[in-house]
This record gives C-alpha cells, structure tokens and sequence, in this order.
C-alpha cells in the first residue's frame, strides 16, 4: 500500500470517528478505534479523564507498561468519543523528566532539619520521622494540633481511607479538601436549598433546554466538551438561546445571543432583579410553589469570613451567620421589589433591554431553562447567597427537576463531587451528607466502622484557609497535603500560605507526582502514583460514579496516596492516640494499630485478591493482602444505600460507563426530586424535596452586600483571576506537557487597551501587578481570548513562576469559607 | 529525517452564519481539510502535520477564529516512521 493512499485510510477513519461523535451518519465499522489493524497490539481499556468535573471517559492505550495513547471514549454518554485538548494528552502528564520517585526529607548533618536541604530518604526513614512528630505532637496537644488537606482529585477510596484515618484514627476532624476552594458555596447553597448536596438534573437536560444562562462560568474554556453540547443544541435548534453572564468578555460570549458583561459582585443585583421581574410579571408557577416551596429571610451583614481582628470583620452585625427565619411569598415579593430593572442596570452596568431578556428566559412558562455557574458564583464572599439565589429563580417558576429545565452547578475538579462531597472529606462532614456536628450521625459512622462510641470527635475542624492560618499561628503542628498544589492555590501566599508551612514548629509533608511549589515548602516530601497507575474511582458533576483498572505501574518509588494513608496508620497504636477513658471502655481495641482497627475490621479486608479482575495489576492489593478498593468502597456505600445516595455494587462500575445515583434496584436516577424518574420521591408526589423533613425546597431572601475590598484611588483595578483552556488549575501536570506549555507558556495580565494606553503599556511590556499584600511581575496581553472590561484585569493562576496569589485577598464566604478569588483591587504599574 | 505524520480529526462547532468564513480560515491553516460541513454549523476538520505540537497550535487557532463556537479533538493517528513510543511520549519539561 502507497504512503498516499494507506493515509487516505486513516484520514477516512479520522473522519468517520469524528462524524460518529458528531451523530452524523457513519460506517458503524470505523468507529472503534480497537478494531484498527494498526493499533491492535495496544491495550485499551477505559478511564475517567483526571482534569475537570465533566468526567469524560476516556479510552487508555497502553504497551510495554506504558500508556502510549488516549482519545475520547465513543461509548461514553459524557463526551461521546470526543476530547479536549487537556484530555487529548493525558498520558503525557506522568511522564514529566522531573517526576518524584523517592521520599526527600530536609536535613542538616544526616538528620531531620527545618532549614535544610532534601536528600532523597526510603520509605521507611519518611515514616519514621513522620509518625514520631505526629506522636510527639498528639501527646503534647492532642487531635486539633494535626491536620490534613486533600482534594477532589483524591480517588473515592482515597479520599474515604484519608478520611476515616483522620477522623476515626487520630480522631481529628481537621481534614478538608482543596474543593473548599472551589465548591463550598456550593455545597452549602444546595443544603440550605435542599437539604441534599449535587444538583438534581444531568447532563441530559443540554439536549433538553430551550435556554442556557451561564452565570460567570466560562465553559468554553473551562468545560469545553459540555460547551460542545451546548453548541451543538444551540447550533441545531435555532430557537435556543443562550446568555452569557460575567465581569468580563471570555470565549463563551462567542455563542452568546444575551451577553452581559456586569459590575463585580452586581449578580448578586442581576438575580433579585430576576425574581422580582418573575413576580411582577405574574410569572410565579403559584401551584409549584404552594406545594414544594418555603420562603426564608436570610440573615444580614454577615461579613468576609477574614480574621476577626481585621476592621471589615469587627464591624460584621452578624458575622458568619447562616441564620434564616420564615416568611411569606408576599413578604419576599417585597424583600426583591426594590430591585427593579432600572436599578439592576444602573449597578451592574448591563443594559435594560439585555436584562429583561434574561429575566425573560425564565419567566416564559414555556422556555425551558438551565442555569450553569462554577467558579464565578462560588468563589465569591456571597457565594452561597448566589447560589441560593439562583435556585430562587428556579423555585418561583418550577423550573427545576425537569429535563431541561435545571439549576446546574458545575465542578472544576474530577472528583469534587464523588470525593470531596460525596465521601465526606470536608472538615464538617462524614460520608452520604452525614456531618460530625450531629450525634446520631456519627453514631451511624462508629457503627459502620466498627468502632467504639464516641470514636469520632464532634468538633468541626479547621476548614482549608483556616488551617493556613492555624498553621501560621502554630496551633495546627503536623500537616499532611496529598494531591494538590495549595501553596499556589489558596490565597495571599506571602502573609498566610508560605509563613504557616515554614514556621518552625510545623512539620509539613507533602504528597506528590512532581515537585510543585507546595512540594518545595514542604519539609517531607512523598512520591505519589497518579491516575491510572493505580486503580481508581471518580464521581463527576451530574452524579456519575467511574471507575477504573490500574492500567501501568507506577515508576519505581513512587507509591499511591492510598497505600501512604494505609501504611501509615501501621505504624500507630490505639494507645498512643486514643484517649485512656475510651480505651478502659472498650477494652477489645486496646494495644491495636490504627491499620488493624480501621482497615482489618472485617470490612475493608473482606474481599479476596481473587476477585480481582485477571488482566490489570493492583498494587495496593497485592501489598495488603486484599482487595482493598473494593473493601474501602462496599464499607463506604454502607452509608448512602438506602438513604438517597444509593451506589451500585463495586463489580457493576468496572463493567459500565458510570452510572448516576441514587442507583436502585440497578437503575440510574436522572432527575432527582421528580416523581417521574426519582424512586426516593414519595408515591403519587409531582415533586418531593425528600432532603427537607417536609418535602420543601427553600428559597432565600437575601440582598446585595458590596464586597471585601473595591477598587479605589490607590488600588483603581479589579483583579479576577481564573484558568485558561490548555491548562488545569494549577498547571502541574499540564505544564509539564510540552505541547500545552508551549501553547500558552506564561501567565498574562488580560486588560483593556484603553488602560493600557491611559498607563502608557504596550502590548507584551511589563508590569507589576500589586495589592495591599503583595505583587507580582507578568506582561500585558491586550488581544487575544479574554476582553476585559475598562478597570478590570484577569490573570490566570495556572504559572508557578508568576504566583497571583501573593496578591489576592483572603476574604471568604462566611458560610462555605470557600475563598474569592474573583475580585480584590490593584494597581497596574510599568517596570 | 523523519517522515512520521499525524493525521487527527476535529469537530468544530461554528455560527451558521459565519460558517463560510469560518471554512475560509481553516483551510488558510496549512495541513487542515474539511472533510463535511453543514447547516448545522458542524464541520469536521482533519489536520496533517509533522507533530503533536502542531496539533495543538491548529486547534488553538481554530478555536480562537471568529465564528467559531468549540472544537475539539476525536481522533489521532501517527503514520510513517515507525515512533518508539516511549521517547517521543517522553517530550521536553520546562
């Protein structure tokens, strides 16, 4: 065969895998790529995609105990054979020169020093150290002295095994994960709305939709496969419409029919004014909101969730108050009446006739809407108040729980939601919704584990910028950070971050792949397996449970944060961390370790090696002598099954392409709520919002409150900050792709030409960026994807060299402690 | 020298309107074909080039173009000098 005509063929095939994603007609035989004679000595097998909370499914190639390739998995209901540019290299990503294949331990003189430099140590040297500061420190101040931070990219069992270690092991609460920064506003909005954490629709509402209202999200960029959806549905239904909401011009507004660039913190304006429209224009579905809706007045003035010493916090009426009391409809009709549509202009600087359109959307009895938000909404000192105000809209037509009809708060992270939220590894929380602060539900917990009453503490713990500070105040001592890059991530680095983990009564370990920044302020670090060289599990935004195989092994030296968690817990006796009074009362547990209480409890060891699916290896299996995955999530699933959050068993998802729960009697629930597809909504009810006690959802009367810091004289520009397509997060695995890298290498300070020109800036000069906490260098880009508006400037924060987070604010949601990361003020000034 | 080519395929979403300009501008890129486009504002591209780093510099610019609402990657195939995968998956860190 001729080189022309044999490429001929692969273009043929390229185009027929394209046109099948498409759902154009094709030749069914070209669609799997498994079937190619050229790849048929590859090994595919299916994996969740480890970047966004999309949860593509992707197909992995491997040979030689090397994944060789990836592409978008076509019998996937997520991404149908598609992928993004990120997901398109994902098997680039564990193979950076600079990944981490043996411990490092700072030391002067062959042994541990604060102010020395790492030397490679085993395994074994790491443990040691670090379990005998973590006895020194449990004996001399107890469980509040230890902590731990982790992520949404910590698998189910990962993130399950690391909580239950912390909170049953060292009986410390002080765990959260990094999706504090990202979907704590979330998760509180969706527990005061609804009393049960994740939205209640799917990713099937896109196909259902008559409009799409994107509130600060840029999913084109950030969710780009979705967006195809939303093209797709747009693109093909020309009565679709789609606006597109955000403090500055991004991609998205391409597709937008309604776009509307609004003042920083005006949505806040945008939305009452939407609920006020709804009610004025008579478009309340009056019969929805009778039977399913309770109306609450919010608490006021509830401040920034900054130290209480700082002015703005002292000054708070009624700081960090969720508090809400009863109300009427028509008293909350009054509560919204001053946000008229000339006044919501006048804030947020979006034009009338744009807002009535939008208003519109969702006041058409007859236009099925979904709303969609990420970062914009939640990193935000209101940010639970958004999101509560935005199911308000949802509330007062009935749009909600319907195909297409669908309050749709997005994640950023893989497993934000199956993690993060789901297993419970929020300070607050235990799994399936459970939280510590309520006795029968730890009850619930000791039970399932097999542990004796009062094991697990009832104090919330230290949430993710809380312990920043606790370390920086020497109160939190040990510190263990897995899966995440937190020094770059979390807020004002230089006054809160860098100061906490350096501080020398700390001992600060870090677990992971490469040497990320974090890593480099650590005192230990850990080499951590990644992704599919080990097996895994993930639970995406729409409720969607993956799983997959350990399909390579890692490299030599580097080892799963699961096994870490496990091995760890060998090396502690109930004796030396658990209390005396405890012990004398349950005296079976006494001179056990934390390894035989917590993992060889008849649970998490019960299932053979032997159930192991013959052709992939598992590492950590073969270390513990038992099926461990499958253990941690049976003993795991205990807590949902019957209670809402009902899983499938552990065999099903190794077989499927995820599957969305609840998941009773072998069936998916796609709509939550709806008595038409959702087996947990009491016979013969249209709705039931079964996470009230009285079936309700509530909808929050709540105002607008300016923001923790605004732009002044000295400070005249709005800082956003955000991500960029080709990276994720904090640029870590992507940066270390080079075809990404290079693609877009350096972080920019987006701006409006009109300021660069008022600051005598040419496109490409140098700037400093600066605010009252710290500065940092880049360059102007005055073209190009982003359009800010004049006096606002966005700076992507996935460069380690140019950290923006010297410079944002720490200020917080009261309520969700989750961070803004949108909007501080700074000064632009030439070097 | 090397004769490898990587042949990938694109679905690109673009404005119904703008999807003649849009045909214009992607075939302006060396190395991309449009192998179907309709009404819908779907086109699927294919692209021809000497590396993976082209791949993404074209789908970079694709997205970028004016009219153009997503595009995203199906499928990659290398075609010529047989590539020992190991090193050219092993790439250059910064």
């Amino acid at each position: 065969m001729s080189g022309i005509s044999r490429r001929d063929v692969i273009k043929a095939q390229a185009v027929a895998a394209a046109a099948a994603a498409a759902g154009l007609p094709v030749p069914a035989a070209a669609q799997n790529l498994i079937t190619h004679a050229h790849l048929t000595d590859l090994k595919w097998s299916k994996a969740a995609c480890r970047f966004c909370g999309t949860g593509c499914s992707i197909m992995v190639a491997t040979k030689a105990g090397r994944v060789v390739a990836t592409h978008g998995d076509a019998e996937a209901e997520v991404n149908r054979g598609l992928n993004c540019v990120k997901g398109y290299f994902l098997s680039k990503i564990m193979y950076g020169k600079d990944r981490l294949t043996t411990p490092l331990l700072r030391k002067k003189n062959g042994k541990f020093d604060k102010d020395g430099d790492f030397e490679p140590v085993s395994w074994d040297e790491a443990f040691d150290i670090m379990a005998e500061k973590w006895k020194a420190t449990l004996k001399a101040k107890g469980p509040k002295a230890v902590g731990m931070f982790g992520s949404g990219q910590w698998t189910v069992w990962e993130g399950y095994a690391a909580s239950k270690l912390m909170k049953a092991g060292f009986r410390s609460n002080n765990i959260d994960p990094n999706a504090r920064h990202c979907m704590a506003s979330a998760v509180v909005g969706f527990i005061r709305a609804f009393g049960i954490d994740e939205p209640m629709g799917c990713y099937d509402d896109f196909e259902n939709a008559d409009a799409f209202v994107l509130w600060g999200s840029n999913m084109a960029e950030m969710h780009p496969i979705l967006w195809t959806r939303i093209a797709d549905r747009r693109l093909s239904h020309p009565h679709v419409k789609v606006a597109v909401l955000s403090t500055f011009e991004h991609r998205s507004f391409d597709l937008a029919d309604i776009p509307g660039v609004f003042v920083p913190q005006t949505d806040l304006i945008i939305a009452n004014y939407i609920a006020n429209h709804i009610i004025q224009s008579g478009a309340v579905n009056e019969e929805f909101v009778s039977n399913h809706v309770n109306f609450r007045k919010g608490a006021q003035d509830i401040g920034y969730g900054l130290r209480p010493e700082n002015p703005l916090e002292a000054a708070a009426a009624n700081a960090g108050s969720g508090d809400s009391e009863p109300m009427s409809l028509e008293e909350f009709a009054e509560f919204v009446k001053p946000y008229t549509l000339d006044f919501a202009a006048e804030k947020s600087g979006v034009s009338k006739e744009r807002l009535q359109q939008i208003a519109e959307l969702y006041a058409d009895p007859d236009t099925k809407v979904m709303s969609l938000w990420t970062m914009g909404v939640n990193q935000h000192t209101r940010g639970v108040w958004m999101n509560n105000l935005i199911y308000n809209i949802h509330l007062l037509t009935g749009k909600i729980a319907q195909p297409g009809n669908s309050p749709f708060s997005l994640t950023g992270q893989p497993s934000a939601c199956g993690t993060a939220r789901e297993v419970g590894t929020f300070a607050h929380r235990l799994p399936a919704d459970l939280v510590v602060s309520n006795p029968e539900h730890r009850a619930t917990a000791e039970k399932i584990w097999k542990l004796p009453a009062g094991t697990v503490p009832e104090w919330i713990g230290a949430h993710a910028v809380l312990q920043n500070r606790k370390l920086k105040d020497g109160e939190i001592n040990c510190y263990w950070v897995q899966v995440n890059n937190n020094m770059q991530a979390a807020p004002n680095m230089m006054e809160e971050g860098l100061p906490g983990y350096r501080n020398p009564e700390n001992f600060i370990v870090v677990s992971d792949a490469y040497p990320t920044v974090t890593a480099e302020a650590a005192d230990l670090v850990l080499p951590t397996a990644m992704w599919v060289e080990k097996e895994g599990a993930y639970g995406n935004a729409e409720r969607r449970t993956q799983f997959w195989h350990q399909l390579v092994d890692a490299p030599e030296g580097a080892m799963s944060d699961l096994w870490q968690l496990v091995e760890f817990s060998k090396r502690f006796t109930t004796d030396e961390v658990w209390p005396p009074e405890l012990l004398a009362d349950n005296p079976d547990y006494k001179g056990k370790t934390l390894y035989e209480v917590l993992f060889e409890n008849g649970n998490v060891n019960a299932f053979p090696n032997s159930e192991r699916a013959e052709d992939y290896e598992n590492r950590e299996s073969d270390e513990f002598g038992f099926y461990i995955q499958k253990g941690l999530f049976e003993e795991y699933a205990q807590f949902g099954r019957g209670h809402g959050h009902d899983l499938a068993d552990f065999d099903t998802y190794h077989q499927v392409r995820g599957l969305r729960w609840p998941v009773v009697d072998g069936k998916e629930t796609r709509w939550r709520y709806n008595g038409k597809y959702d087996p947990y909504v009491k016979e013969g009810a249209a709705f039931d919002f079964y996470g009230k006690p009285d079936g309700k959802a509530v909808a929050f009367a709540l105002p607008f409150e300016p923001p923790a810091e605004i732009p002044d004289e000295e400070y005249p520009f709005w800082l956003s900050t955000g991500r960029v397509l080709e990276h994720w997060h904090s640029g870590s695995m992507t940066q270390r792709v080079p075809e990404l890298y290079k693609a877009v290498p350096d972080a920019l300070c987006y701006m409006h030409p009109d300021d660069a020109e008022a600051l005598g800036l040419r496109r490409g000069a140098e700037v400093r960026i600066k605010s009252r906490r710290g500065e940092i260098l880049t360059r102007v880009e005055t073209r190009g994807r982003n359009k800010p508006p004049k006096g606002l400037i966005f700076v992507p924060w996935f460069d380690a060299r140019q950290l923006i987070n010297k410079v944002t604010l720490d200020a917080t949601d009261p309520l969700s402690k989750q961070t803004d990361f949108k909007k501080c003020a700074v000064r632009v000034e030439a070097v | 020298m090397s004769t490898t080519v990587h042949i990938a395929s694109l679905l690109v979403h673009a404005r119904t309107e703008a999807i003649s300009d849009v045909e214009r501008d992607v075939l302006a890129l060396g190395g991309a074909e449009i192998a179907h486009s309709d009404d819908q504002g779907r086109l699927i591209v294919t692209l021809e080039t000497a590396n993976e780093a082209e791949i993404v510099q074209a789908l970079t610019d694709i997205q970028l173009l004016t009219g153009v609402v997503s595009a995203s990657l199906v499928y990659h195939q290398t075609d010529g000098a047989p590539e020992a995968a190991p090193t050219s998956l092993q790439g250059e860190t910064q």
